[in-house]
């Protein structure tokens, strides 16, 4: 499946990358390793250690909230969110 | 002259302009700025975190356009650690090392591009005893002189390595511990260490603003001495050596419970004989009451006479003569945890 993913302007503009990209998979764990080969300095800021989605991140999916098992299709939009917190 | 400054929002260029500062930035909106650092080919280094995403390590010719690495130290996932955040960058020869929490050390060879863990730290023996105090569990200072090193740990204490940072040991003899009844035994770590500041020309001899008052050592740290003779608060996280003239600089902060200047009284204190006693530095204080605090990275010096530091209430506070005559600087930031002499 090809779908695109944005990212926060909070994010790409930092970390000195695309705001989208262009990505592959039929999982959200696909389309994320398939962004960070293209992106490799965003993994950490989306993935913690252990593997698992930063808790203050969130994957949409076509405007529903993801995990990294949810299918994806064909021209879908994923969206990575923060949590709208802080000071 | 250039003043960097990290801050909880981003990191800021003042630049002296007849007699005014310009403010550039900021760089990395919305993100923390940890550390400030330069690297063995003068290439500027920054750490930048966020409470969403993490940590990462920009490098930089000019302090305008940065670039981040592909990958900033990072725990392996199996030790089931946090990467929190970067306290310092130290630069030493052709090495850079960054102090991190959770507690560790990480070295990078390339500029800090890629980052190696210091094992014989990192995995100390007593590394199950190593407790978080209210700034976290981080390892915040780093000093070297030859094969000799040694690491400041918040709660934890000073470690030293005599062989080039293979093995450690701690290093607290003489400190009191915190949160311990007196008559208790005294454990190996434990001790909460704020800041350490050695010269480079007599590097065993070090001085240490730690939770629990001010020290010195003349071993290297095998023993530590209070002296906090004319200080209005033995708590703070500011200890500066200058190595040009010798001059020592403190800023107190009434206690652990409330770190603010004592009575509001925001000063500097400074010591002509390395440490005995201590004085208020200089002119230039403002009569009225600044409840603000100083952080341990907040206070930086070219050894030549001129200093600068920020407060956590985001203000600039600078002497070009030694701590004779201090000006604040009008630019106003948000609350500053690292700043830089460019």
């Amino acid at each position: 499946m090809t779908a695109t993913i944005k990212l926060p302007r909070m994010l790409w503009e930092t970390a000195n990358t695309e705001p989208a990209y262009d990505v592959e998979g039929v999982v959200v764990s696909e389309i994320l390793d398939d962004l960070f080969r293209q992106a490799p300095g965003l993994r950490n800021h989306i993935i913690e250690e252990t593997g698992i989605v930063r808790p203050h991140v969130s994957i949409f999916v076509d405007g529903f909230q993801s995990d990294l098992d949810t299918s994806v299709g064909e021209g879908s939009e994923i969206r990575v969110l923060h949590a709208v917190s802080g000071g | 002259m250039k003043i960097a400054v990290g801050t909880e929002k981003g990191a800021y260029l003042l630049e002296e302009s007849g007699g005014s500062w310009n403010v550039d930035g900021p760089r990395f909106p919305g993100w923390k700025v940890s550390a400030l650092g330069m690297a063995p080919d003068g290439t500027y280094l920054a750490a930048v975190g966020s409470n969403w995403f993490g940590v990462g390590i920009h490098r930089s010719d000019d302090f305008a356009t940065w670039q981040q690495t592909e990958t900033p130290p990072e725990w392996p996932p199996e030790l089931e650690r946090k990467m929190e955040q970067v306290w310092t960058f130290h630069t030493s020869g052709d090495r850079v090392w960054a102090g991190v929490a959770e507690a560790g050390l990480f070295t990078s060879d390339d500029g800090g591009v890629t980052w190696d863990p210091v094992a014989g730290l990192n995995e100390h023996r007593t590394r199950g005893d190593w407790q978080p105090g209210l700034g976290g569990l981080c390892a915040h200072r780093v000093k070297i002189d030859r094969d000799t090193h040694w690491v400041a740990i918040s709660s934890v204490g000073v470690f030293r390595s005599d062989d080039g940072g293979e093995t450690w040991e701690p290093k607290d003899d003489g400190v009191a511990t915190v949160g311990l009844p007196e008559d208790a035994p005294r454990p190996e770590v434990g001790y909460c260490v704020h800041c350490i500041a050695h010269d480079p020309a007599d590097p065993r001899r070090i001085w240490r603003q730690d939770h629990s008052g001010v020290y010195r050592t003349d071993d290297g740290g095998d023993n530590w001495e209070r002296i906090e003779n004319g200080l209005p608060a033995g708590f703070g996280f500011v200890m500066w050596r200058d190595a040009g003239s010798g001059r020592l600089f403190t800023i107190p902060l009434e206690a652990s419970d409330n770190r603010t200047p004592v009575n509001g009284a925001l000063r500097v204190y400074r010591s002509d004989n390395d440490g005995d006693s201590w004085t208020v530095s200089g002119e230039g204080w403002s009569p009225a009451s600044q409840f603000t605090g100083v952080l341990r990275g907040a206070f930086d010096g070219d050894h030549e006479g001129t200093f600068c530091f920020g407060t956590t209430g985001g203000k600039l506070w600078l002497t070009r003569d030694n701590g004779d005559n201090w000006q604040e600087l009008a630019p106003a930031l948000p609350r500053i945890g690292a700043v830089q002499l460019l």
